[in-house]
């Protein structure tokens, strides 16, 4: 997302530039009116815009017609459109952190990001005795509440409804400091039969 | 920073002498890093949350005037493995305490704490 801002702030920075550039040289060649000096005309003329005019239309008679041009005008259009898309998402995407909020009041705001917070949730967990590995994701809830998923891989012989409560347990402190919930699932992981 | 308070000095601003948003940033983030869990400000990995005194950069605090002439204070910190609920209240006294010392406590308003990365420091 960083990249997408990054690429849609220099486009638009090179685009306003040049339409800068362009406006000036258009204001310039206005000053005098005829065909010549600094007019209109003579700008046209100075850009080659009626040998443009010509190449396009070859251009547009081959766009025309089935072949490589076509083909490859093709591409091009779907490039266009995937590039403007891309610019569409950097220009309108969030630039706000997306956190979960703890606490805010007069005294303040408590928030932390989503990936810290399941990560310290994730080491809690995975000390729980009879886990053997634990993947944990923090969700903004749909009503200020967030929540805690686990899934923990247990051994063999660990019962899961004990893991569940140790694990929840063990994450009482993020649980009861953010106000979240904890949804847990537990299954026995791949060799779960050695000792821990 | 001082060793006494542990507030940063006064650097000079770009005009001459430091405003007291450029004050209120160094004191907040000084508190910040003296307290035990916080291992780092956090610039948002962009750059968003730094603050500019002088020629010093102060990665990991936001100072933004709000109503009532005060001064909100946005901390962004990376922390150790260490319950975050209490660092954020130790934080917000150690803010408070280090802007009274600089004689500005009256222009304090809310102190955010957001905590952006987790460190696990390991055993030495």
């Amino acid at each position: 997302m960083i990249l997408l801002r990054f690429i849609v702030r220099l486009l638009g920075f090179v685009l306003l530039v040049g339409l800068a550039l362009l406006g000036g040289v258009v204001a310039i060649f206005s000053i005098e009116g005829g065909d010549t000096g600094l007019s209109i005309p003579a700008l046209a003329d100075l850009v080659s815009l009626p040998e443009l005019g010509r190449t396009t239309d070859d251009f547009r008679a081959q766009l025309e017609a089935d072949g490589p041009v076509a083909t490859l005008s093709a591409l091009g259009g779907l490039a266009a459109i995937v590039l403007g898309v891309v610019l569409i998402i950097g220009a309108l995407s969030p630039t706000r952190e997306r956190v979960l909020t703890l606490d805010d009041s007069e005294a303040g705001r408590l928030a932390a990001r989503r990936r810290p917070l399941a990560q310290y949730a994730t080491t809690l967990a995975e000390r729980v005795d009879g886990v053997t590995d634990a993947r944990v994701r923090a969700k903004p809830g749909r009503f200020g509440r967030g929540i805690l998923k686990v899934r923990a891989d247990r051994t063999r012989p660990t019962r899961r409804r004990e893991l569940c409560q140790r694990i929840e347990q063990a994450l009482e402190p993020v649980i009861r400091a953010f106000g979240l919930r904890s949804r847990i699932s537990t299954r026995v992981g791949a060799g779960s039969s050695r000792v821990q | 920073m001082t060793a006494e308070t542990g507030v940063a000095p006064r650097a000079p601003s770009r005009v001459g002498r430091p405003t007291d948003r450029m004050l209120i940033a160094g004191a907040a983030i000084a508190a910040a890093l003296g307290e035990a869990g916080v291992v780092r400000g956090h610039d948002g990995g962009d750059g968003r949350y730094v603050t500019i005194v002088g020629s010093e950069r102060l990665p990991g605090v936001v100072v933004v005037a709000s109503k009532g002439g005060r001064y909100s204070v946005d901390l962004y910190l990376t922390a150790e493995l260490v319950p975050l609920g209490p660092l954020a209240g130790r934080l917000r006294e150690a803010v408070r305490q280090n802007v009274r010392a600089i004689g500005l406590e009256e222009l304090l308003g809310p102190v955010d704490v957001t905590f952006l990365a987790i460190e696990e420091r390991t055993a030495r």
